[in-house]
This record gives C-alpha cells, sequence and structure tokens, in this order.
C-alpha cells in the first residue's frame, strides 16, 4: 500500500478562519487551570518538607542509625494501621513484621506514656528511647518455648558490629541452640540500657 | 560532582535512546528534522533500554554499580559511533509531513497552558517530594531495596512484605535506582527529575507525531489539550506509574500510526511500536492488556486490507520489538515465584459469581461514565466542549482506519478495565475509587492521539454538520 501522503490545504484552509469551538475549549481549560491553582493556593498549600514521609525521615534518623543494615523486625504503634508502610519505606531494606513476634521491636507511638502500659502488658522493655515517640522494645520475658527459633527470625543481623547495643553479652542468646528458654528476663544480663528497662517496668 | 554524575545519569539513557530510535527508523525521518519526535521517543526508548539491562545485570551478576554503568555507557558509545559512521542521516523515502501551519492565539495558549502545567507539577513536586502513596510505598521503596540493599536487593520479595504488591514490574523502581547509583547517594531530587522528564516529554511524543501525521495546527491543539489537564500534572508530581505506562501506551500507538503512513515494508515502526508496548509490561501489570489491545486493534484495520501475511508479519515485528520488556516481566515472575494477585485470589467459582452478579455491572458502569466526565481534576469539564469539537471538525475521510483504529483500541482498553473490576476480590467500590481516575490516565494521551489525528482539518458549517449525520463515517 503506498503511503498516505496528506493533502495539501486549500487556499482558504490556510487563512485560518477563527474557530469558535477551538476556541471555547481552549478558554475551558486556561479557566479550569486557573481555578485549579486558586484552589492550590487557597485550601491545599502545606509547607514544602512538612509531608509525612519527610517528617517520618528526620524522626527516624537516629533509631535507623542504630540498627543492623539488613534484618527482619517487630513493629507496632498506637497510630493507623498503615503506618507501618510508611515506616517500612523510611527503615529499608530492614523488613518490619506487624506485632511482637520478635526479639527486637521498632515502636512507634504518638505518646511516650502509652508505652509503659504497652510494655507492661506485652512483656517488653525498652531498649532505647530515640523521643518523640520512636523507640527500640525488647523482650523482658522470651516467647514460650513452642516458638522455634523461625518465630524469633531476626534475618541476617548476626554479623553487625555497629552501634546497636544488644541487651546480652551474645547477640541472639535465645537463638544458641541448647539455651533457647534459658534467658528469663533481662535482669539476666549485662545491659547497658538495663537502667532504661528498669524505668520503662518502673 | 554529583550534579555531574546525576546529568550523566540522565543523559545516557537519553543517549541511548535518541540513538536507537535513529537507528531503527532512520529511513522514516526527514534529514535534519524531527527532531522533537526523535528525542522524546528517545527518552522512553532509553530509559525502558537501560532498565531492563539494569534488571539482567541484577538477576545474572547481582548489583555491580560499575559493571553497570560501564555497560549503558559502552552500549551508548557503540551506538553513538554506528551513528557517526552512517553519517547520523537517513537514506529515504521519507515520509512528507503534513503542511499546516499554527495560528499565532494558539501557540501563545499553548505555552500558556504549558507553563501553568509544568509550574504545577513543581509546586506539587515540591510538597510531596517522596511521591504519592503509590509512589513511596511501591516505587521508590523498591528503589531503596535494590540501592541501600546492594546484593540483598531481593529482600524487598521477603514473604513479609507481600502487601507491597511485589508483582508489579520494576522499570520505575531501577530507573530511580540507576540514577541514586550514578549520583552515589539517595536523592528525592532523582525520582522528581524522572518523574518529570516521563511526564513532559509525553508532549513531545504525542506532538512530534501528530506534526508528521495531521499538521502543526492540530499537533498544538494536542498539546493544549494534554497541557490543560491538571490531574496529568497531580499525577506526575506524585510519581504515578500511570503515567509513564500511559506515555510508554502513547508511543506504541505513534509507531502503528507511523507504520500504516509512511507505508514503510521491513516493520521498522513496528519493531519501535513493539518496544514500547513491552516496556509498557515492564512499568505496570496493566501493560500486558495493552499489548493485547494494540495487537487487536492492528489485526481489525490491517487484516482486510493488506491480507494475512502481512499482518503476520507486522505482528511478527511488533512481537519481536516487545521482546525485551516481557522478557524481563517473565524472570522477574519465574525467579522470584511471583502470581497476580488478582488472578491468584480468584477461584473460577468466585469468578462466575461475581460475573452474574448484576449490581457489579450496574455499579461499574456508573463509575466509568461518571469517571469520564470528570476525569482529568478540571474544575470546568471541558467533555460537553470537546464533544461539541467533534462535531465541528469531524472524521477525515482519509484517516476512517486511523479512527476505527482508535476505537478499537481505546474501548478494548475501556472493556478489559471493566473485566478487571468485574472479577476483582477487593471490595469494588474501593477498587474502583482508588483507581480509576488513574486507568483513565493511561487512555487520555492516546485517546488525544487518535482523536486529533482522525478529526477533520477545519471547522465545519453548521449545514454541513447536519449534513453529516445522514451520510456513512467518514464521507465527506
Amino acid at each position: 500500500m503506498p503511503p498516505e501522503v496528506p493533502s495539501k490545504m486549500s487556499a482558504g484552509d490556510s487563512a485560518h478562519p477563527f474557530d469558535a469551538a477551538m476556541s471555547f475549549i481552549l478558554g475551558l481549560l486556561i479557566l479550569s487551570f486557573l481555578l485549579t491553582y486558586k484552589d492550590y493556593f487557597w485550601h491545599d498549600q502545606g509547607t514544602i518538607g512538612q509531608d509525612k514521609s519527610s517528617l517520618l525521615e528526620v524522626r527516624f534518623r537516629d533509631l535507623k542509625a542504630s540498627l543492623p543494615p539488613e534484618g527482619i523486625f517487630g513493629f507496632v504503634t498506637d497510630k493507623d494501621d498503615n503506618q507501618i508502610y510508611r515506616v517500612q519505606y523510611v527503615l529499608c531494606p530492614l523488613v518490619l513484621v506487624r506485632g511482637v513476634a520478635s526479639d527486637v521491636i521498632v515502636a512507634d507511638f504518638s505518646a511516650g506514656e502509652r508505652v509503659s502500659a504497652f510494655c507492661e502488658s506485652n512483656g517488653l522493655s525498652v531498649l532505647r528511647d530515640f523521643g518523640d515517640g520512636t523507640m527500640l522494645l525488647t523482650r523482658s520475658l522470651p516467647l514460650s518455648n513452642a516458638y522455634g527459633p523461625e518465630a524469633w527470625n531476626l534475618g541476617r543481623g548476626d554479623e553487625f558490629q555497629g552501634q546497636f547495643a544488644w541487651p546480652s553479652p551474645s547477640p541472639r542468646p535465645w537463638l544458641d541452640g541448647p539455651c533457647l528458654g534459658r534467658f528469663t528476663s533481662l535482669e539476666d544480663a549485662e545491659s547497658p540500657d538495663r537502667e532504661r528497662s528498669r524505668r520503662c517496668e518502673a | 560532582m554529583m550534579m555531574f554524575a546525576g546529568c550523566l545519569s540522565l543523559l545516557i539513557p537519553c543517549s541511548i535512546g535518541y540513538l536507537a530510535v535513529c537507528r531503527l527508523c532512520e529511513r522514516q525521518f526527514v534529514p535534519g528534522g524531527d527532531f522533537l519526535l526523535k528525542i522524546s521517543l528517545g527518552v522512553f526508548v532509553g530509559f525502558g533500554i537501560c532498565s531492563c539491562l539494569f534488571f539482567l545485570w541484577l538477576v545474572t551478576v547481582g548489583y555491580r554499580p560499575p559493571v553497570i554503568i560501564g555497560a549503558e555507557a559502552g552500549l551508548c558509545i557503540a551506538l553513538g559511533v554506528s551513528h557517526w559512521r552512517r553519517g547520523g542521516r537517513g537514506r529515504g523515502p521519507y515520509a512528507s509531513p503534513a503542511s499546516s501551519a499554527a495560528p499565532g492565539y494558539l501557540r501563545f495558549v499553548f505555552w500558556v497552558l504549558f507553563g501553568m502545567s509544568l509550574a504545577y507539577f513543581l509546586l506539587k513536586a515540591l510538597r510531596h517530594p517522596h511521591g504519592g502513596w503509590d509512589a513511596w510505598m511501591m516505587w521508590n521503596m523498591k528503589a531503596r531495596f535494590i540501592f541501600r540493599g546492594g546484593k540483598e536487593w531481593a529482600q524487598m520479595f521477603s514473604s513479609q512484605l507481600d502487601w507491597s504488591h511485589q508483582d508489579y514490574p520494576l522499570f520505575l523502581p531501577i530507573s530511580v535506582a540507576r540514577v541514586w547509583m550514578y549520583v552515589g547517594r539517595e536523592t528525592v531530587v532523582g525520582p522528581i527529575l524522572l518523574s518529570l522528564l516521563f511526564t513532559y516529554c509525553g508532549f513531545g511524543v504525542l506532538m512530534g507525531a501528530l506534526v508528521k501525521l495531521a499538521g502543526e495546527e492540530r499537533a498544538l491543539l494536542a498539546g493544549c489539550l494534554l497541557a490543560g489537564t491538571p490531574f496529568l500534572a497531580v499525577a506526575g508530581a506524585i510519581q504515578n506509574a500511570d503515567v509513564p505506562l500511559g506515555m510508554f501506551f502513547l508511543c506504541a500507538a505513534v509507531g502503528l500510526l507511523l507504520h500504516e503512513r509512511t507505508g514503510n515494508p521491513d516493520g521498522r515502526w513496528m519493531v519501535l511500536s513493539g518496544l514500547c508496548a513491552g516496556l509498557t509490561c515492564w512499568t505496570k501489570n496493566e501493560g500486558l492488556l495493552v499489548i493485547c489491545v494494540l495487537l487487536l486493534g492492528q489485526c481489525a484495520i490491517r487484516l482486510p486490507r493488506v491480507g494475512a501475511k502481512r499482518t503476520w508479519r507486522e505482528i511478527v515485528s511488533f512481537g519481536f520489538g516487545a521482546l525485551p520488556g516481557i522478557v524481563c516481566l517473565i524472570i522477574l515472575r519465574a525467579r522470584f515465584s511471583l502470581s497476580n494477585e488478582i488472578v491468584s485470589m480468584a477461584e473460577l467459582g468466585e469468578w462466575m459469581r461475581r460475573l452474574l452478579s448484576p449490581h457489579r455491572y450496574v455499579l461499574i458502569g456508573d463509575r466509568f461514565l461518571a469517571g469520564l466526565v470528570n476525569f482529568g481534576a478540571w474544575r470546568v469539564s471541558p467533555v460537553a466542549a470537546l464533544t461539541l469539537f467533534g462535531l465541528t471538525r469531524g472524521i477525515d475521510a482519509r484517516r476512517t482506519g486511523d479512527a476505527l483504529k482508535g476505537l478499537i483500541v481505546v474501548g478494548a482498553m475501556i472493556f478489559g478495565y471493566a473485566f478487571i473490576f468485574l472479577i476483582t476480590p477487593y471490595e469494588l467500590v474501593w477498587h474502583l475509587s482508588t483507581s480509576l481516575d488513574r486507568l483513565f490516565m493511561h487512555l487520555w494521551p492516546v485517546s488525544i492521539l487518535f482523536w486529533i489525528n482522525a478529526m477533520g482539518p477545519r471547522c465545519r458549517s453548521p449545514k454541513t454538520i447536519v449534513a453529516s449525520f445522514s451520510t456513512p463515517l467518514g464521507e465527506p
């Protein structure tokens, strides 16, 4: 099939007579965009750098720096259900799992006072408080022996020797084979965060 | 140094794409001309090729920045040398560009709308530097897994993260991680710049193609329609993947139209069209539907015109082009055992129950109609005016094929989406309200292309409009 070459326009067409329909549409498009701007500046302005993700990046900066580069951690919050997604975005490539079935738990609370009650009812203690409701929790009591080591899955954090202060000389005493269940409370471990844990329990 | 690396991360794919487009379709371009179309197509093709290459490196040798950067630079140099040795020009026959100069006021209005759209994009992007919900929860988070995770990048497919739509393709996450890899650190400027490129290079594809197909006046009109859609700027600013998907779809449709118009026997436009269609699959799962409807539209129009043998050759060319995107998607799904959540969550009995439920049809029809009228985030919807516009211009008799193809492609996409909503395992009202606007965004640039291309060149008198209703479609 030969290529279709657009036909030349006749002499009358080249003068571009004023196209009322086209002008009407163009006018509507401009008017519509102006109204969008009006809405933006009157109702929707906000402040640059104050979006939820940017604020979370700042809040979790110290917490992120004290965690190993990889691993799987628990996550608890008293905020809405979607908070885990936001914090996951900030902390990745760490993996967050909703709930307390991990030996280290990232907590994001709206008020620090709620933490004590939460820790008490779940057998947790504060490992480190980063302020503004962000903290790392750990277990005062281990999970039931019915849980195998998989339930304590901490991922690939074993080799990490960074700033993270584990609550005992051994990084994960409860995973050291036969000692599973031997570790009954944080009191058993010499931890730099022991005082903090006591304060929390008090 | 960081800025230089950032520029390099954008320049390399743009150069690869530009040179690939020139190499592929050199006979179809006017020597020294069509720069807007070539460079705009090149941006999409280049980022698509680099994303596929990056992914193949990831799954074979792992995350090794020097290897990946070296491969990209090598490809760019090889294509550049090939282009230079061929003299950097085509060998004809060239498609004649349509001759139709635009009135000055149309040019002015286009630049006003384009400026408003761009400024709105920047305002929104500064307010949401990490992008909207979809961007940070899926695309940018996966980009972080690739960049921060390094050799452990596949941690993003951990079973604990099954809420993060793990089966979604990786075009955007890889494109973002690429920029960070070049720069050497994470920056929100990277994804914003990418989104800016993907949003506004679409204008170049649409207008560059329409200048070639229908003349400058209609190209500017199409540009005004696209620029005057506030939702495009918003969706681009919050880094939705629907914008690049819609633009890849547009590139693929442009390839089909230019193939037909230039009548090139070796099917190079079909290869380019297939490449872009394949990259829609590598951008979002909806791309699979895009490939099907483009093939359907092409077969429906070409089969009666050129016969089965030539149509088959065209389909083969299209399929060959689509290979990179499809192969990457297959590798992703096979390597990490990912299955589509809508398909995997469904059972045949459930499907039948949903398909036989009349209220779902009513609800979907109702929402689709409302969506068609309200789409675009216009405060004053121009839909009625656009219909009036279509009436005053009518369909160009020489382009009924293009018009029909557009109707089939857009119509089949709408039916395809409606079918997905029918069988969706999610709560229907929630699924419709969270995705319909974005799905129409996929269709909007392509609809403008087909519609403006098929439209008559000049405003008709009321008498002609009335008379046109008593004549078959397309007759003058």
